[in-house]
């Protein structure tokens, strides 16, 4: 679905509306319009709308043919919009290489039309005739834009004073949310649903039952006591004061732990496994499909299974079930079905697959409990929303510690929901950095680690578009990192979305940085990180200078690295209890 | 788009494989299913993570790729088949393969001789770039219909195509070998094609000559998949492949 935001008179609202996913930026240069511009401004905005993915487009209404031939020079314009008999009649003396869209109201058509690369725009009646894309306009809002669009099927949607504030002035947040309902499902261009039609179904039940159950009150009250009493919620916040000096020698800031380790089963990851299970029951499902990579996303959907009295099967890379052996040993112990993976890679995008084909044969009586924020539209924003707790207990926190916000805030990243979980509260404030540490493995160059944003292009894979780490031919490649939780080559679109933004900035930290900051936080505070959050420890440790004592450090310490002590102690740690 | 039309005159016999799996010799394999009886070749482009597939064309991707094939080499491959047979090509891909230059690669497939695309993990709600692209130069946009599918999408997925036919899948899960049919298959066969505005071709498992006389005799199309790459992994040689296309294909006069 093409979005145009018409009228915008604005740089930085220009910048906004392309980042958060519009198509074409509508700008207007008759004296009759209140949204009129200058070729000084339409200049700038053309900049700032091309750097950022998307097209800009004059919308002509009354000019003669000398003006708009010198705005169409002087912006490099591919795509016009023709309004009105006068700039119409015109059109044959105009550029052929430009596409045109044609504003129709009555139900003739433009004799110059080319159906192969014009469009038309109605802002009445809507023409139902596939062989011409159309745009709709006229009065879209939040409100009415998604009955219009399955009333008409039209190929893109216009807007402009739908969201405005107030005459001739967008509303920034207006526009986001109007390209959030338009597309449905997507963070700017990246998310969707790109799953085969056998799941769509599955799919929109699952959205269907998210947005009426688990959205009311009843549903989260349970879903509360259970991360009260059963999980024990909330997790505390903890200060390092000895790692913080032991690696910065003057100017030491306060690093405070989100102690998500603390949490049943050791890891963030059971938040989700509680909410998602939790809705599967009320959905009448009887059957739990999970794929997990380090065992933690595994480990909980079968704790909260045993508790809950669902079915469990686990998909597990047989490569994570040899480093990760703890975890396999608990899930079976807890009930759950653990099936070996030796597909690919063996690691957790062959898991994800394999859970994908198993909802695909069993999706009535089974539950896809998906445990991070990716996958194919409603699970990216599920599991963030049931993550999210994690950023609203530790901002409050760090409030009362405080007094302050933080001044960072640092997370590992694999497929990214306990990142998503921590940042979800501080995003809306830009004054906060936020960073993201992917698994730099061995090193640059394809294979030798997970480093999506450093390594990876746009793509598909699980059913979303994001970044991957593909080869030439847009085969996946096997990604690498010493910590299995963060060895993935897509990355959550939503990620993608604030990647793409600026609004996080993703850094790497190789396996041994991680190693090096799992056995300082051993040794400075007695606290075994999982080797997914020791990421996130190394990247503080790398750049502690770029912090002073005023600055306040929030890190997600997203679980406890029992889990990975066999496969350390038997490797490169070997020599570490002698 | 004229040779798929041509291909539902009677009942269509639509033959998938694996572009590539089998190395040097996966062109005759398409010869020989043509030459089998298949008036529609379903030429499947490898990809890494074939999630709506099962297990027996994920290890014919992984054969392919193994023998270095790509997107350019699989156009390749559909030059030589098209030069041929006149049996209709339709393209059988996953979206992360095509979607970084879709006008071109739909141009590229068009010369290839190509008359077909089906993008199997691209749903019909992503799918308007597509088929508008593909309209303009004469490419059909296949949809599968599955049996999760309602009858009000069944209309809309074949609807606004201008050409080609839907894939009815008639059974869950993904691709691969199944024993029989399902006893209610004639009625939901049924159904779906009072719902199509389009020609239905049915598959998915379908692997022996009873399912598909059973099939056409409702059908205006059959697919055979699993059963044909199963064939390859045992090394058959293109001659057997025929007889086995031949056999499989054969109609059943005496229903």
């Amino acid at each position: 679905m093409l979005i145009k935001i018409c009228g915008i008179n604005n740089v930085e609202i220009a910048k906004k509306a392309a980042i958060a996913g519009a198509n074409y930026i509508g700008l207007l240069f008759s004296n009759i319009s209140p949204r009129k511009i200058d070729i000084n401004l339409a200049k700038e905005i053309t900049k700032e709308v091309r750097a950022s993915g998307a097209e800009v487009v004059a919308v002509f209404v009354d000019e003669s043919l000398e003006e708009m031939l010198n705005i169409i020079n002087e912006l490099n314009l591919k795509l016009i919009q023709l309004h009105g008999n006068k700039v119409r009649a015109l059109c044959d003396k105009l550029p052929e290489y430009l596409q045109i869209i044609y504003v129709v109201d009555g139900k003739e058509l433009p004799p110059k039309l080319n159906p192969n690369k014009d469009f038309l725009l109605f802002e009445k009646i809507a023409l139902h005739k596939s062989e011409f894309r159309y745009f709709i306009a006229g009065g879209l809002n939040i409100y009415n834009v998604s009955t219009q669009i399955s009333l008409l099927k039209p190929h893109g949607v216009d807007v402009s004073s739908g969201v405005e504030e107030s005459l001739a002035k967008k509303d920034d947040k207006k526009i986001k949310d109007f390209i959030n309902k338009v597309r449905l499902g997507y963070y700017g261009d990246f998310g969707g649903q790109y799953v085969p039609e056998l799941l769509i179904k599955p799919l929109k039940e699952l959205e269907t039952a998210y947005n009426d159950i688990a959205k009311n009150a009843m549903f989260r009250n349970e879903y509360e006591n259970i991360l009260k009493n059963y999980l024990g919620r909330p997790t505390p916040i903890t200060e390092i004061k000895s790692f913080a000096k032991t690696i910065s020698l003057k100017n030491t800031p306060r690093i405070f732990l989100k102690r998500e380790d603390l949490l049943h089963t050791g890891a963030h990851k059971i938040n989700n496994a509680v909410g998602q299970c939790l809705l599967a029951k009320k959905m009448g499902k009887t059957r739990i499909i999970a794929e997990t990579g380090a065992g933690q996303h595994g480990l909980a959907t079968a704790t909260v299974c045993a508790m809950f009295g669902l079915e469990c099967i686990v998909y597990m890379g047989s490569v994570d079930i040899e480093r990760q052996s703890p975890n396999v040993a608990k899930m079976k112990l807890l009930g759950a079905k653990v099936i070996a993976v030796n597909n690919g890679s063996a690691t957790l995008k062959d898991a994800v697959n394999e859970a994908l084909r198993d909802w695909a044969y069993n999706y009535e009586i089974s539950h896809y409990c998906l445990g991070s924020a990716l996958g194919p539209h409603p699970f990216p924003k599920i599991v963030a929303d049931f993550q999210s707790i994690i950023g609203k207990e530790a901002k409050e926190q760090i409030a009362i510690e405080t007094s302050k916000n933080p001044n960072v805030v640092i997370a590992c990243i694999g497929g990214g929901s306990n990142a998503i979980g921590i940042f979800s509260a501080f995003i809306d404030n830009e004054k906060i950095n936020l960073i993201g540490v992917e698994a730099g493995g061995v090193g640059s160059g394809l294979g030798n680690n997970a480093a999506r944003f450093q390594e990876g292009r746009v793509g598909v894979l699980h059913g979303a578009k994001t970044f991957i780490l593909q080869d030439n031919n847009n085969q996946i490649v096997e990604t690498y990192s010493i910590s299995a939780g963060l060895d993935y080559p897509a990355v959550g679109p939503q990620h993608s979305y604030l990647f793409t933004t600026g609004r996080v900035t993703y850094e790497v930290a190789t396996d041994s940085e991680a190693l090096e900051a799992f056995k300082l936080l051993i040794k400075t505070e007695g606290i075994i990180p999982a080797l997914e959050s020791a990421h996130a420890l190394a990247y503080i440790m790398k750049n502690i200078n770029n912090y002073n004592a005023n600055d306040i450090i929030l890190i997600n310490l997203s679980g406890r690295g029992d889990k990975d002590l066999p496969q350390l102690l038997s490797g490169v740690l070997k020599n570490a209890t002698d | 788009m004229q040779r798929i039309k041509e291909a539902f005159t009677n009942k269509a016999k639509i033959a998938y494989l694996t572009a590539g799996d089998g190395g040097d010799i996966s062109y005759n394999y398409f010869l020989a299913l043509a030459k089998g009886g298949a008036n529609i070749l379903e030429i499947g482009v490898p990809f890494s993570d074939p999630i709506a597939d099962g297990v027996v064309i994920q290890k014919a991707m992984k054969r392919s790729l193994a023998n270095g094939t790509t997107l350019i080499k699989v156009l390749e491959l559909c030059i030589k088949v098209r030069s041929q047979t006149e049996a209709a090509i339709i393209l059988f891909t996953y979206y992360n393969q095509i979607h970084n230059n879709l006008p071109k690669f739909l141009n590229d497939a068009k010369n290839a001789g190509i008359d077909g695309i089906l993008v199997i993990d691209l749903p019909y709600e992503e799918s308007s770039q597509l088929i508008f692209l593909a309209n303009k130069i004469g490419l059909a946009v296949i949809f599968v219909a599955a049996v999760s599918t309602s009858l009000a999408r069944i209309k809309q997925l074949s609807n606004n195509i201008a050409n080609g036919f839907l894939y009815y899948a008639c059974q869950k899960g993904t691709t691969g070998v199944r024993d029989e049919l399902s006893v209610e298959i004639e009625n939901r066969i049924q159904e779906v094609k009072a719902n199509s505005f389009l020609p239905v071709a049915v598959g998915f498992g379908v692997s022996n000559n009873d399912m598909v006389n059973r099939i056409l005799t409702i059908a205006d199309g059959c697919i055979i998949g699993s059963y044909f790459v199963n064939a390859i992994a045992n090394n058959i040689s293109a001659n057997e492949l025929q007889n086995l296309a031949a056999n499989i294909f054969k109609e059943n006069k005496n229903k």
